[in-house]
C-alpha cells in the first residue's frame, strides 16, 4: 500500500467521516472509512459495484446508520443535525423511481419546493426546460431517465451547498448525459456548491472532478487531489533491450509488455521522471498522466495485486 | 483538515409541510375519491330505494287503511338491534352503514397514506431537511383529516338521507356518545393502523392482519376458558378498546346513560392515549437497517 494515496486534502472540509463503519449481516459495506471532501470540491468516489458507495452516502444523509464512526457535513453532525443537515443537501438517489409515482411532474416539483424555503423557482423552470422535463407527466409514466432528470431538478433548484449525486448518468442516454453534466458544471460556475458524484462509469464524468476517492470492499484505497493524480500518477512507455532485469525507480502499479514495448503505471514523487527511468536502461518512448478511468483501474488493480 | 462552516438556511416550517401533506394524502387518492365517491352514491341508492320499497308499502297500507299508516316489520338480520316494537327504523339502520363503512374505509386508509413507501423505502420521504418522526407523525395527521371528513360526510349524507325519507323516529332516543363516536371511532380505527404502516418495514399489511387474528384468537380462547371474565371485558369500554370503537354501534346505542357514556368517555380517552402514544414510538423509532 503507498501511505501517500491518502494525502491529507487542503481546505475546510464539507465532508469528513472518521472510521465509519457499516455491515449488513457478515457483508461488510463500509470499512473504517475516513473521507475528507474539501468545501468547493468536486469529488469523484469511484469502486465497482458493491464497494459501498450508495451505502457512503445515505449514511451522510442518515438514510442509513453506521456501526461506529462518524460522519460531519459542514461541522454539524449527519445523526444528531439531521434536519440542517439535510437542508443543505441536494441529493439524486441510486434508485431511478420516484416515490408518488400518482403525481404529475409539475405537482412534485410543487411538493418538494415546500421543504426547501430557498428553492429558486426561476431556475427550477430553467432546469427543466434544459433537461426537457414535462411538467404535465404523470410520474409512474416516466422512463429511468426521464425520472433521473427529475431528480436532478428536485437535487439543484434549492441551490444546495452539498451536492450528492448516486449514479447520476445511469440510464441517461449519451446526449442527455452530456446536457446533464453541462447543467452540473453550469451549476458549479454559478453556485458555491460542493460535489460528491458516486460512480463506477468514471469517464461519463472525467472532465468534472478535482478528487479521486477509490472505494473498494469498504475501504477507501486512495483519496486525492486531481492534480496531485496528474503529476504523479503516470504511465510510461518504452523499450527494454533484451535481458533487462532492472525495476523502474518507482512503485510499480501495473505493467504490461508486448515484445520489447512496456508500459509501467508508476506512482512517482512528482518531479521528471524521464532521465531516472533512461538510468536504467528504459528507452522512454512517452510520459503521460492517466485519465480518470486510467487512474481508477490502475488504482484498483494496485489494490488487487497488493 | 478543518471543518468548513455550515452555511446558514432558512428551515422549513410546518404549516405548508402539512399542507403539503394534506394534498399528498389526498392526491394519491384519487382513485380512492372516486370509490369514496361512488359508496356515497350507492348508498344514496339503497337507502332511495329502501324508502321507495317502505314508500309503496306505506302506500299500500293507506290505502287499505285510510286511518293509519304503518310499516311493516322488515328483517334486517343484525339489525335488529333497531327494533323498535316490531318495526325496524331503517334511518338508524342507514346510520348504522354509514359508521360501518367509515370504520372498514378508515382501518384501510394507511394502506394509501403509505401507499408505495414502507419503512423500509421512505428515503425520499426521509430525505427531506426535516425531523423525521414529526414528518411521519405530519403525513399519519393529514390522513387522518381526510378520515374525518369522509366519516362525517358517510353519516351526514345517511342522515339527510333518512330525513328525506322521513325515516328518523329512533334517532331522538340516541346519546350524543353514539354521535360522536361515528367520528371518534374510525379515527382511533385509523390511528391503530397507522402505527403498523409508520413502523413495519415491511409487509404492513400482513402485520395488520396478523394482528387481527391473533387478537380475535386470544379474545376466541379467553371467552372460552373464563367466560365470567371474558364477559366483564366484554361489557367494558375502558378495558375492551373493541367495545370502545364499536360498541355504541351494537346493542346500547339507544340504551346508553350518562353514566354509560362516561365509560366510554374514559375508554376514549384511555385508548387514544394508548394509540397515540404507540403511534409516537412507533415514528421515533426506526427499522435498524434505516
Amino acid at each position: 500500500m503507498i501511505s501517500e494515496l491518502h494525502n491529507p486534502l487542503a481546505g475546510a472540509a464539507a465532508v469528513s467521516t472518521s472510521a465509519l463503519c457499516k455491515r449488513y449481516g457478515t457483508q461488510i459495506a463500509l470499512d473504517c472509512l475516513d473521507l475528507n471532501v474539501p468545501e468547493g470540491a468536486v469529488y469523484i468516489l469511484v469502486g465497482p459495484n458493491g464497494a459501498g458507495k450508495t451505502t457512503l452516502l445515505r449514511t451522510l444523509l442518515d438514510l442509513c446508520r453506521a456501526d461506529s464512526g462518524q460522519a460531519q457535513l459542514f461541522g454539524l453532525s449527519s445523526t444528531q443535525d439531521g434536519p440542517a443537515v439535510r437542508s443543505q443537501i441536494g441529493y439524486v438517489p441510486d434508485s431511478p423511481d420516484l416515490s408518488f409515482t400518482d403525481y404529475k411532474v409539475g405537482e412534485l416539483l410543487r411538493h418538494h419546493s415546500v421543504y426547501f424555503p430557498q428553492w429558486d423557482s426561476d431556475y427550477a423552470k430553467r432546469l427543466t426546460t434544459s433537461l426537457e422535463v414535462n411538467l404535465d407527466s404523470r410520474c409512474s409514466t416516466l422512463s429511468k431517465g426521464q425520472v433521473r432528470r427529475v431528480q436532478l431538478v428536485q437535487a439543484l433548484a434549492h441551490r444546495p451547498a452539498l451536492l450528492l449525486l448516486d449514479e447520476p448518468t445511469d440510464g441517461l442516454d449519451p446526449l442527455v448525459r452530456d446536457r446533464v453534466m453541462g447543467l452540473v458544471a453550469e451549476h458549479l460556475d454559478t453556485s458555491p456548491t460542493t460535489v460528491l458524484i458516486s460512480t463506477h462509469l468514471v469517464h461519463e464524468v472525467e472532465g468534472l472532478g478535482d478528487h479521486l476517492g477509490v472505494l473498494r470492499n469498504g475501504r477507501l484505497i486512495a483519496q486525492l487531489e486531481r492534480s496531485e493524480l496528474d503529476r504523479r500518477l503516470l504511465v510510461a512507455r518504452g523499450e527494454v533491450s533484451d535481458g533487462w532485469d532492472l525495476a523502474p525507480p518507482f512503485p510499480v502499479l501495473s505493467h504490461t509488455h508486448r515484445g520489447r514495448e512496456h508500459a509501467w503505471t508508476l506512482w512517482t514523487d512528482g518531479q521528471p521522471i524521464e532521465d531516472r527511468l533512461a538510468a536504467t536502461g528504459i528507452t522512454v518512448r512517452s510520459v503521460e498522466s492517466l485519465t480518470l478511468e486510467g487512474a481508477t483501474r490502475a488504482l484498483l488493480a494496485m489494490e488487487t495485486s497488493s | 483538515m478543518t471543518e468548513a462552516s455550515f452555511p446558514a438556511v432558512e428551515t422549513p416550517t410546518w404549516t405548508p409541510i402539512f399542507k403539503a401533506q394534506l394534498r399528498r394524502t389526498l392526491g394519491a387518492r384519487r382513485k380512492l375519491g372516486w370509490v369514496f365517491l361512488a359508496i356515497i352514491v350507492a348508498q344514496i341508492v339503497a337507502l332511495g330505494s329502501l324508502g321507495i320499497v317502505f314508500g309503496l308499502h306505506i302506500s299500500t297500507e293507506v290505502s287499505q287503511d285510510t286511518t293509519q299508516a304503518t310499516v311493516s316489520p322488515l328483517s334486517l338480520g343484525s339489525l335488529d338491534e333497531f327494533d323498535m316494537g316490531g318495526r325496524v327504523d331503517e334511518g338508524l339502520a342507514a346510520v348504522w352503514l354509514a359508521g360501518a363503512a367509515s370504520l372498514l374505509l378508515s382501518l384501510l386508509w394507511p394502506i394509501r397514506v403509505w401507499a408505495g413507501e414502507p419503512a423500509s423505502r421512505r428515503d425520499y420521504h426521509y430525505a427531506m431537511p426535516v425531523r423525521r418522526s414529526h414528518h411521519d407523525l405530519t403525513r399519519v395527521l393529514a390522513g387522518g383529516v381526510w378520515v374525518a371528513v369522509v366519516s362525517i360526510s358517510l353519516v351526514l349524507v345517511a342522515v339527510l338521507t333518512a330525513t328525506l325519507f322521513d325515516h328518523t323516529s329512533l334517532f331522538s332516543r340516541l346519546t350524543p356518545w353514539f354521535w360522536l363516536n361515528l367520528l371518534i371511532a374510525p379515527l382511533l380505527v385509523y390511528t391503530l393502523a397507522s402505527i403498523v404502516y409508520v413502523r413495519a418495514s415491511s409487509r404492513p399489511s400482513a402485520w395488520l392482519w396478523g394482528g387481527f387474528w391473533a387478537l380475535s384468537l386470544v379474545v376466541t380462547t379467553g371467552a372460552a376458558v373464563a367466560p365470567d371474565l371474558a364477559r366483564t371485558f366484554a361489557r367494558s369500554p375502558v378495558l375492551n378498546p373493541i367495545r370502545t370503537l364499536i360498541g355504541p354501534l351494537f346493542g346500547e346505542i339507544a340504551a346508553t346513560t350518562v353514566t354509560q357514556g362516561g365509560d366510554q368517555i374514559l375508554g376514549w380517552l384511555l385508548w387514544s392515549t394508548i394509540f397515540l402514544a404507540g403511534l409516537w414510538i412507533a415514528a421515533s423509532t426506526r427499522p435498524k437497517r434505516l
